[in-house]
């Protein structure tokens, strides 16, 4: 019986997923405006300065957070502000659900990590990154993501894990000079100090808490929190990260970004009403996520 | 010199291994492991139809392909990254190397002509050597996604320092001692696989050291088939799935409360993890274990079928809709293609 199942899944799906939408149910037992906890461990590598990983069903995304100097150019403009760079690597697993192409997996990818550093520039207090005293240096904190597994929902548990990733990450309070070349390392490179006593280091700002819900659309159904199996046969999807102050309490998001796209089997053009209600559906989720994550992770911060 | 080494262990005692399966979805066999602080992700994927025009360097092209990919994302010790992404930096290169070496003599090959098999290993962390844990993880895991297996293949290292020789040592002793060797052994047809040594031998007996290095192969393969017949229980009376934490050689008590006090962490995990912990192990437990497996693996000894053909069985008894030939032969080709 449930290979017949299965086999049914695979050569109909569309039919499949409609017997569960007309029900008002998914294939994982979900409500259609239900999405997926997001479950977020800190520090699950030593080696790291910073790294989380976050769960979001079956999609897991392990974040590792570094930190290097970046040399500000040394005129006081405005833009005196450190950065944060993000890299996304998905490995084998985004090859095996669409069409097979490379290219357009490596743009997903792409487009998704693009996102994330959007996002994380703009909730970062990027000035706080700005090292005082000499001039012109600034800190730069890379931020690298390793997807172990993937169910849809990949911008939603990269963005988590960013998040918890940055608030575990205590930046070195002092910078050391080291001068006299050893071991190839050029003579005025900074060498970093993770020396506690000397002075203490600092968590990482924020001015924003994001958190993202993205929502599919198939015919005239919203699913909140697509699966790949679903995320696959949507019409078009709309995904939104919207950021708290930091301060708690509530109060209204700010939508930090939106991103609506349309691809795959059943392409369909979106209207600006069905996109608010996918801002609403998207808002309630992302906040229920927000109120949990604000528990571990930006309050320690 | 009878002291106890960093972690206490004895000098013949491995690291405890903790061994899970069904980590990743989307692939057709996935296991993590850790060993010690060494943690690494593996997923198989396949037997996939093989392509035609890639295989030139492999001998035979009509033969079954091994494709290994390590991927080391977090490496602390690693100089400049060059521009990172899409190269293979040497060391991944040497390791899915090793990987491939290792594992290919275990498979069986005859079953499984012109198809391909991909091996994808992530290692998160390191913490002596990173191929151990992955061979452990890679025969695991074809275990379990049913791939035919000769046997099963572990991997023991045995570094010499100052007359003694110590079993499956840490990245601090291995850089502390004189000579190192290390063994891919298949302990149901006793034969090695892959051997590597360096070092410094004049003073060290090389058959003494390869014989500890098997002794401790041989204990990880009792103990990684003792937890597939667990596995393999368990999954035919379809309840949920948890790999049984395993041991090489009896470990240090601290360790085992954390692995069971994981496994409890189990119904309330939700809860737990939001709280920041203290201890990387534990959380990386509690984190796998609330995969919810969709399919039952059933472990069975006999060969296995490739997962097209149990399909199309299915198809010829199932009742199709009244649609054209065509459009079935559509179906089919489009089935297929997965």
């Amino acid at each position: 019986m449930e290979k017949e199942s299965q086999a049914f899944e695979k050569l109909y799906p569309q039919e499949f997923l409609q017997r569960f939408l007309a029900k008002g149910l998914r294939p994982d037992g979900r409500g259609l405006t239900s999405a997926r906890d997001v479950t977020v461990h800190v520090s699950p590598i030593s080696g790291s300065p910073g790294s989380a990983i976050a769960k979001v069903g079956n999609t897991t995304v392990v974040t590792s957070a570094e930190v290097s100097l970046l040399d500000l150019g040394g005129d006081e403009g405005d833009d005196d502000e450190g950065r944060v760079s993000h890299a996304l690597d998905v490995g084998p697993l985004g090859a095996t659900h669409n069409d097979g192409s490379v290219a357009k997996t490596r743009q997903q990818v792409a487009s998704v990590s693009g996102r994330v550093q959007g996002v994380l520039s703009r909730c970062v207090d990027l000035r706080s990154l700005k090292l005082e005293g000499e001039g012109g240096k600034a800190w730069l904190v890379g931020l690298k993501s390793v997807c172990l597994s993937l169910d849809g929902g990949l911008f939603d548990a990269a963005l988590a894990s960013c998040v918890a990733a940055l608030s575990s990450l205590r930046l070195p309070g002092e910078v050391r000079e080291v001068v006299g070349g050893g071991e190839g390392r050029e003579s005025s490179e900074a060498v970093v100090a993770m020396e506690e006593d000397r002075a203490p280091s600092r968590p990482v700002d924020f001015l924003l808490i994001p958190a993202a819900t993205a929502v599919s659309i198939h015919g005239d159904r919203l699913l909140a929190d697509p699966t790949a199996f679903e995320e696959a046969l949507a019409g078009a999807e709309v995904s939104a990260a919207w950021g708290w102050a930091p301060s708690g309490g509530g109060g209204d998001p700010e939508l930090v970004s939106l991103e609506v796209r349309s691809e795959g089997h059943g392409r369909a053009t979106v209207d600006a009403d069905v996109v608010h209600r996918c801002l609403a559906v998207s808002r309630r989720r992302s906040e229920a996520r927000w109120k949990g994550r604000c528990l571990g992770g930006a309050e320690r911060a | 010199m009878d002291r106890c080494r960093g972690d206490g262990r004895g000098p013949a005692e491995c690291r405890p291994c903790f061994l899970r399966t069904g980590v990743v979805s989307g692939a057709t066999g996935s296991a993590y492991g850790e060993c010690g602080k060494t943690r690494v992700v593996l997923s198989v994927f396949g037997p996939r139809p093989r392509d035609k025009n890639t295989g030139s360097d492999s001998g035979d092209p009509h033969g079954m392909q091994l494709d290994c990919h390590v991927h080391v994302p977090f490496d602390s010790r690693g100089g400049e990254d060059d521009g990172g992404g899409e190269g293979m930096t040497e060391a991944e290169t040497r390791l899915a190397r090793q990987l491939e070496q290792s594992i290919l003599p275990s498979i069986r090959q005859e079953g499984l002509a012109k198809t391909c098999v991909e091996i994808h290993c992530t290692v998160l962390e390191s913490d002596g050597s990173e191929v151990g844990p992955a061979i452990v993880c890679a025969s695991f895991a074809l275990a379990s996604s049913r791939v035919p297996l000769y046997g099963l293949v572990t991997y023991c290292t045995a570094s010499a320092t100052g007359g003694r020789v110590l079993l499956d040592p840490t990245r601090s002793e291995l850089e502390a001692s004189e000579a190192v060797i290390s063994a891919a052994y298949m302990a149901s047809r006793d034969q090695v696989t892959f051997i590597e040594a360096a070092g410094d031998w004049s003073v060290h007996s090389f058959k003494d050291c390869l014989d500890t290095c098997l002794d401790g192969c041989k204990a990880m393969c009792e103990a990684l088939r003792g937890s597939l017949f667990e596995l393999g229980r368990k999954g035919e009376s379809r309840k949920a799935e948890q790999a049984e934490p395993m041991d090489a050689v009896p470990s240090s008590p601290e360790s085992w409360s954390e692995e069971g006090g994981a496994e409890e962490e189990l119904s309330d995990c939700s809860d737990a993890a939001l709280a920041p912990q203290e201890e990387g192990f534990e959380e990386f437990h509690s984190v796998m274990e609330e995969e919810p497996r969709h399919d039952p693996v059933t472990m069975e000894g006999r060969s296995s079928e490739p997962e097209e053909s149990s399909v199309t069985k299915k198809l010829e008894s199932m009742v199709v809709a009244n649609e054209g030939a065509e459009d079935l032969d559509a179906e089919l080709d489009a089935l297929l293609d997965m």
